[in-house]
């Protein structure tokens, strides 16, 4: 019996993604890559995506969405991962800021921001994490104060994915001291090309430039670009990280090494240690997809699934750091060169359990819904 | 899950919490083992959910039953019309084994509960199953134990006359049905050695406050957490998958994970008391390493799953055997 709404559609989706990124592939436009949704920045992609109604899919359609399911949504960005395409440019504006803005959002907020979201003109860079301020997100010192006609920012934000390109942030501020921490933050929407704004880059072990550091002076945000409400933001954050957190690309970032890994087990016949290890990661692979088409079957319920995210993503990254060392059981991993599927996917592996929460965060946060419960 | 689902879940909750030494009987009397048979077979109705809900449920209390082998051996008899009272108790083999006219001469090791039960139906590739009557004089049972206390012995056959059961399931799909089962009773397991265990992090203080303010103490009871999501959504996958689409591996394999981790964990949160005979932790954890490999060894569920994997290749493993409900490939 099948009780999954829409699974008619999401093999048509899916067929039709795998037809694009073949497409793609095979004319030398892209070259899949592990990491894809975080090193892989194309906005001509993107923006065909978004042609295509496949950016922006759980949208309204009066925002320029396409008004289907998180399942559907999912049954998308798993092919994509599954391709290594170049989706950097739209990621994290589809994945969390669009949904932010549409729950939170006024009227007046949603109609600037979202179809613009939607069509692949709007990037977006998170700017949550400061020196001061990783894994404790509500130490946040950046700070927002109210002038006339809108806030005046200055700060500093740190590890900034995608900044560089980007042409909106989403920010994170302080907007009063209170006595408890959580409270007195707002969320935000800024322009990138604002007067006070500066990105410098920050390079990663691998050499390459992804990340950067953002500073703020005195940079004039426009009153309506508050999200939500002011000194609320820190219940807001949480359930957007719910979005950040509880997706495909938790699980399938080494996917692109993962296919290598299936390969040497077939060329390997008589490695009986090597096939017992894939079957041990393919039964994971498995549970882990699993519990992505849960946690996007709360989000069409309507519910901000913060435990099961987090522990979708707490597993999610063990598995893929398994990947890579599963690979040092085959030939591949002999003196691996700079840019091959093995190397990249080791060299990109350690940010895998920090970015967007670290691993003992996640588990201190599943501790807390226990002691509770 | 069904409101049948939701009754059987107290009726078992209930029958443990009364305490009965005589658990078994009143499972019987109640027609529970033969939950997941229809009733014109001579069954009690329901599903397979329905009976995985009994399974899960007992193990939660650390009871140890023939469950799972009386409810595999009497709905094995049920598509022969065969069902009979009394227990009667299964083996898989791996080979078929040789018989001449009508009887069996073998040495079958672990064989569950056969001490207690009055049949034993024996499963193997490629012939059908066969009733062997454990009360027929050239039948010999050497009692053996297993970690948790369970009858696993040693069955030996002289010439012993067998009956064929016409029109039964292959071994294939018994031991399809054996790992599903084998799953809930881990899992069942696994959720009351973190149940015992949470409560008893709450409760113990050391450093005048209860263990669970202790960070590291909260991080462990976290990954049992984490694993029994993991197992939880292990055995959802199973139950609405195709057969042999691997699934049957893949539960396995995941719930004998947690059932590592999760009892390792739970006796380190205990500390000394978890390992005291008067303590029913390991009522649970002694299932939990038993059971983790029963019927195959997790080694050897996950051999067979990557065997598979490897012959699929990248396309096989993404749209059928990792497949989500929403994800399978219509096309093919
Ligand atoms: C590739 C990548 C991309 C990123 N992109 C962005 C981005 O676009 N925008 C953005 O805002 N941020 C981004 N980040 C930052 C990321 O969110 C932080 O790295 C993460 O939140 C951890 O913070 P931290 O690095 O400051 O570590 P710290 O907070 O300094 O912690 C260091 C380590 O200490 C341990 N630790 C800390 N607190 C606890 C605790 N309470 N209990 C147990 N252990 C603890 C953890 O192991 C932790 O990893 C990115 C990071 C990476 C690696």
């Amino acid at each position: 019996m099948d009780h999954t709404p829409g699974t008619d559609s999401c093999a048509a989706l899916r067929a039709q993604v795998r037809e694009l990124t073949a497409e793609w592939r095979d004319a030398g436009r892209y070259t899949p890559r592990s990491d894809s949704w975080l090193r892989s920045f194309d906005l001509e992609f993107s923006k065909e995506l978004a042609a295509r109604g496949l950016i922006a899919m759980t949208y309204p359609e009066e925002f320029g969405g396409a008004g289907r399911t998180n399942v559907e949504r999912l049954a998308v960005t798993e092919e994509l991962l599954r391709a290594g395409a170049p989706v950097a440019a739209h990621w994290i504006g589809d994945r969390q800021i669009g949904p932010a803005i549409l729950r939170h959002g006024t009227r007046a907020l949603q109609e600037e921001i979202v179809p613009r979201i939607a069509s692949g003109e709007a990037v977006f860079c998170l700017g949550m994490s400061e020196p001061e301020a990783g894994s404790d997100l509500a130490s946040v010192r950046t700070t927002a104060e109210r002038v006339e006609g809108g806030w005046l920012v200055n700060g500093h934000k740190i590890w900034t994915t995608q900044a560089h390109h980007a042409t909106h942030a989403y920010l994170l501020a302080r907007t009063s001291r209170e006595e408890r921490k959580h409270d007195g933050l707002s969320e935000f929407v800024l322009d990138m090309d604002a007067e006070g704004v500066s990105v410098t880059p920050i390079v990663d072990l691998a050499g390459e430039h992804h990340f950067n550091e953002v500073r703020f002076e005195n940079v004039l945000v426009p009153a309506h670009r508050l999200i939500g409400e002011a000194g609320k933001g820190w219940k807001q954050v949480v359930e957007q990280l719910s979005f950040e957190r509880g997706g495909a690309e938790r699980a399938l970032s080494s996917y692109p090494v993962f296919v290598e890994l299936i390969a040497a087990a077939a060329r390997d016949e008589g490695d009986r240690e090597l096939h017992a290890l894939l079957g041990s990661l393919v039964a994971r692979l498995a549970v882990l997809r699993r519990l992505c088409f849960e946690v996007a079957g709360a989000m069409d319920a309507g519910q901000a699934p913060v435990q099961q995210a987090a522990a979708l993503k707490f597993l999610g990254n063990a598995f893929e750091h398994d990947v890579i060392e599963a690979l040092r059981r085959t030939d591949l991993c002999q003196d691996p060169a700079f840019d091959s599927a093995f190397g990249q996917a080791l060299l990109a592996s350690p940010a895998f359990s920090l970015r967007g929460g670290a691993a003992e965060v996640l588990l201190s946060l599943i501790a807390r819904q226990e002691a509770r419960s | 899950m069904s409101q049948f689902a939701d009754e059987l879940r107290s009726l078992v909750d209930d029958l443990a919490a009364s305490g009965k030494p005589d658990l078994w009987d009143s499972l019987v009397e109640l027609d529970l083992p033969r939950v997941g048979i229809a009733e014109e077979e001579g069954g009690s109705g329901g599903s397979l959910d329905d009976l995985l809900v009994v399974v899960e449920s007992l193990a939660g209390h650390g009871i140890g039953v023939p469950i799972v082998e009386a409810s595999t051996a009497d709905w094995i008899l049920s598509h022969a019309g065969n069902l009979v009272d009394g227990l009667t108790t299964v083996l898989l083999l791996d080979e078929k084994p040789e018989s001449t006219s009508g009887t069996l001469i073998a040495e079958l090791t672990a064989v569950p509960w056969a001490r207690d039960a009055a049949r034993l139906v024996l499963c193997a590739p490629g012939t059908a199953p066969l009733v062997v009557d454990l009360a027929h004089a050239s039948v010999t049972v050497r009692p053996v134990d297993n970690i948790a206390g369970e009858p696993r012995d040693t069955v030996l056959l002289a010439g012993t006359p067998v009956t064929v059961v016409a029109g039964a399931p292959e071994h294939a799909e018994v031991r399809e049905r054996l790992a599903l089962l084998w799953s809930a009773a881990v899992l069942g397991a696994a959720h009351g050695a973190y149940r015992l265990t949470r409560t008893y992090v709450s409760e113990r203080e050391q450093f005048g406050a209860p263990l669970l303010r202790i960070p590291a103490v909260a991080g462990n009871l976290a990954r049992m957490r984490v694993q029994l999501v993991q197992a939880d959504a292990a055995l959802a996958l199973a139950r609405e998958a195709a057969p042999d689409t691997g699934a049957a591996e893949i539960v396995r394999i995941t719930t004998a994970a947690a059932a590592t981790e999760i009892a390792q964990i739970a006796h380190q949160l205990h500390g000394a008391m978890g390992i005291t005979e008067e303590y029913p932790l390991h009522r649970l954890t002694r299932r939990l390493w038993a059971w983790r490999d029963a019927v195959a060894s997790e080694r050897h569920w996950a051999e067979s799953l990557g065997r598979r994997a490897a012959e699929a290749g990248e396309a096989g493993v993404w749209t059928r055997i990792t497949a989500t409900a929403a994800a399978i490939d219509r096309e093919g």
